[in-house]
């Protein structure tokens, strides 16, 4: 394989490139650091853009790549983060009480998957946002398939044994 | 599509059995207006991913990395002279204040005047102290006159021993 330009590189990740940001996002939660996630990875891979030539699928490299260097960042955040981000969400959920309008049940819907534990809500967001393989969805998350069924089986129930409460409530 | 082909299908995709072909047919179902009332979870579940998907990174991709470290140095030098200069400033004002304000000239010069009248009385003290050295140099004087007095002892010790 010859040497990528930069525009030939950008080519190669555009089409992904949104894909890598939502993953981000669902793992960590703010739009920004998201942004920061996919930019340094977009970096990474374009300094290493001669290994990039030994994986088949570039993009399912690339979602890999995120996915790890954004659990290291969890990794080294404060716990003092996450409540944040759980207080985020108890405004969204106030707001809901009040009115069942569409987009607030949208947010029922992230608030139930971002409280699924975080391989299932990965795996959720791989398959069901992204539209992945089972197969890729494997080698990205180094799990069996039958293993990514069964997560994204219970996550799939989870979410919306849910929202069968929640929408039965709004109901009665 | 039939009802029942499409609880069938949810009920393969709650067991993570559906192919992606299937699950684009039961995002294609649930995009429409109305779906029978047991299925609306299921409705809300799909839009939600639907909606997520529009979700786009904002920002663009830069891969050049010098560009940044440019305007960092520039930055850097940019901050230095602004904190010199407020330095600079900062010290020449307060150089301006002691000289404007009269409270504090006043106060200096007060200072001044009671430096200057300890220094004066120093200089009488230091004149007593002169004359102490007077009498010491008298002392000194009369010492001398002891020898004196010690060698005529002597001589007249020699006189009573040659007697």
């Amino acid at each position: 394989m010859s040497i990528l330009s930069e525009s030939e590189f950008l080519l190669i990740i555009s089409p992904f490139k949104d894909k890598m940001f939502r993953v981000a996002r669902r793992i960590l939660v703010s739009l920004e650091e998201a942004e920061d996630a996919t930019q340094e990875v977009v970096l990474k891979l374009w300094r290493n853009k001669d290994k990039l030539a030994n994986y088949k699928n570039h993009e399912a490299y690339a979602i890999t790549m995120i996915k790890n260097w954004c659990y290291d960042k969890l990794k080294s955040k404060h716990t003092q983060n996450i409540k944040i981000v759980h207080n985020n969400y108890e405004d969204h959920s106030q707001s809901l009480m009040k009115s069942i309008e569409v987009k607030d049940s949208l947010c029922w819907v992230g608030f139930h998957m971002d409280s699924l534990p975080s391989n299932q809500k990965l795996i959720l967001q791989l398959r069901d946002i992204e539209h992945f393989e089972f197969s890729e969805i494997a080698s990205m998350l180094d799990m069996n398939e039958t293993a990514i069924r069964v997560s994204l089986s219970r996550a799939r129930k989870t979410i919306r044994e849910k929202l069968t409460q929640t929408h039965n409530y709004g109901i009665k | 599509m039939e009802l029942n082909k499409i609880e069938g299908l949810l009920e393969k995709y709650d067991e993570g059995a559906t192919l992606l072909i299937e699950e684009a047919q039961l995002r294609n179902y649930f995009s429409q207006e109305t779906v029978p009332h047991h299925l609306e979870p299921y409705k809300q579940l799909f839009s939600y991913f639907e909606s997520d998907t529009k979700q786009l990174a904002q920002r663009a991709i830069k891969l050049s990395t010098e560009k940044p470290r440019r305007y960092r140095l520039y930055a850097s030098v940019a901050a230095s002279i602004v904190i010199l200069f407020t330095a600079f400033v900062s010290i020449t004002t307060k150089m301006d204040n002691s000289v404007h304000s009269e409270d504090e000239l006043y106060a200096y010069n007060e200072t001044l005047k009671a430096f200057q009248l300890i220094a004066n009385n120093m200089n009488k003290s230091h004149e007593a102290l002169n004359s102490l050295n007077i009498i010491s140099s008298s002392f000194e004087k009369g010492k001398n006159n002891i020898f004196i007095l010690e060698k005529f002892n002597k001589s007249t010790h020699k006189i009573f021993n040659l007697k």
